[in-house]
């Protein structure tokens, strides 16, 4: 449980609560602070509730140094310091999500894409450039209901919850850009759904569909490295991973572009997901 | 009667999650889950310390497992020890030797289903494992992003964006 030292309390702060912690974010500068608030709105989608508290779960800080530069802190430990607003804001971004991920009271954050297909939910497990987003978008194109391109937020009961961010996109030249859901004609998914099929793929010019269904075990295990709460809730999220491999079916292949592949799993889904 | 030359299956410091023909361990002191297929997990639960590999095998047989010999039953302990899964001091059967000879030692014509263990280590920092920002080059170290040296402009451990 982090408390605020004395200095900080004199500073700007916003206290609020989400995902069942509670967290502030303070800094010694006011436009700063300004636009830290709006990318914690932002990067939670909202769902937060203003609360004072005297203890928080987590406690960032992000302050404007004298030549100008921004410094992050999380919880009293210096985690980076930017010369450019754009590289903090997304870095605070990127910190605050995994922070409320790893820690969030009764949900299991994994690292996915989540669509949304006839009721079941279709989990895309992937590390960052893997193509997760591009995948998403293709299958929202195709009918799918967007529930996330970052992560699946998971019940005890194993459901999907939406998690709708805005879809963030990136050029080959590593330019970066977002898209709404509305942008690509897609629709969100407002409700939690069970897992249907969890796809572990990577993009390779040219691949074939080749899926190979991993047993229960097996699966749980692959699903362990992109499970942000593992090492701070395994049991729970053992449990959750286990609701999961029970009832969906997990498989592995590599794939082709976007494009051509979301047909092929879409039919894959329809003919072996009850 | 517990016996310390019998293996023991570790108690503590360890999250079990049964399913029905594999069993997964979470080990608690080194992040690092194992999955064990159906014969693997059967020679870990028979590890309570009372029984000898001798008397594992008989048990294997006997639960209709197929016809196995104590090398067999070696190369599951062997596997279970050198995960931390076993709790007391067993010295290795198949120290040194490579899977390959070990294989030929059980016989490869062997119908039972070798004993196997999986393992992954869940994600030591979170933020590695899910994202490519960064304020700085040194952040961009061990991580699987597409530059393990250059944070760029729009702060991504990639290459400069053009």
């Amino acid at each position: 449980m982090a408390r605020p030292s004395t200095e900080a309390e004199r500073q700007q702060v916003f206290d609020f609560e989400s995902y069942g912690l509670r967290i502030r974010v303070a800094s010694n500068d006011a436009r700063t602070f300004n636009a830290a608030t709006a990318v914690v709105r932002r990067s939670l989608l909202g769902q937060l509730t203003e609360a004072a508290s005297q203890e928080f779960d987590h406690i960032f800080r992000l302050d404007r140094r004298d030549n100008g530069h921004l410094m992050l802190e999380l919880d009293g430990r210096e985690l980076g310091i930017s010369d450019t607003e754009l590289k903090a804001f997304r870095f605070f971004d990127s910190i605050l999500r995994v922070t409320v991920g790893e820690s969030a009271a009764g949900l299991v954050f994994l690292h996915a894409g989540v669509v949304g297909w006839r009721g079941k939910a279709i989990l895309l497990p992937a590390d960052s450039f893997q193509g997760k987003s591009t995948l998403v978008t293709e299958l929202v194109r195709a009918g799918a209901e967007y529930y996330s391109d970052d992560f699946a937020v998971l019940d005890g009961q194993g459901n999907v919850h939406p998690f709708p961010r805005q879809i963030s996109m990136r050029t080959e030249n590593f330019m970066t850009y977002e898209l709404s859901v509305a942008d690509i004609d897609g629709k969100a998914g407002t409700v939690p759904i069970p897992v249907g099929l969890v796809l572990l793929t990577r993009y390779e010019p040219d691949a074939e569909f080749t899926p190979v269904r991993e047993t229960p075990g097996n699966g749980l295990l692959r699903l362990i490295p992109f499970t942000l709460s593992m090492r701070r809730y395994p049991e729970f999220s053992m449990q959750v991973l286990h609701k999961i491999s029970e009832r969906a079916i997990i498989i592995s292949s590599l794939r082709g572009s976007a494009e051509r592949f979301v047909k092929t799993l879409l039919d894959f889904v329809d003919n072996n997901v009850n | 009667m517990n016996n310390p030359n019998n293996p023991m299956a570790r108690q503590n410091g360890i999250v079990v999650q049964e399913m029905p023909d594999e069993v997964l361990v979470y080990d608690l002191d080194s992040n690092k889950a194992h999955c064990l297929n159906q014969t693997a997990a059967f020679v870990w639960r028979s590890c309570d310390g009372t029984n000898s590999v001798g008397d594992i095998v008989k048990q294997f047989e006997a639960t209709g497992g197929g016809k196995v010999t104590e090398d067999f039953v070696w190369l599951a302990i062997d596997q279970l020890n050198e995960n931390g899964l076993i709790a007391n001091e067993i010295a290795p059967r198949f120290a040194g030797q490579s899977r390959r000879q070990v294989l030929k030692t059980i016989g490869l014509a062997s119908m039972v289903a070798l004993p196997v263990i999986a393992s992954l280590v869940a994600p030591q920092n979170a933020l590695a494992a899910t994202s490519c920002s960064c304020t700085n080059n040194g952040q961009c170290l061990n991580r699987s992003c597409p530059s393990t040296t250059n944070c760029n402009s729009v702060g991504l451990c990639a290459p400069n964006a053009q």
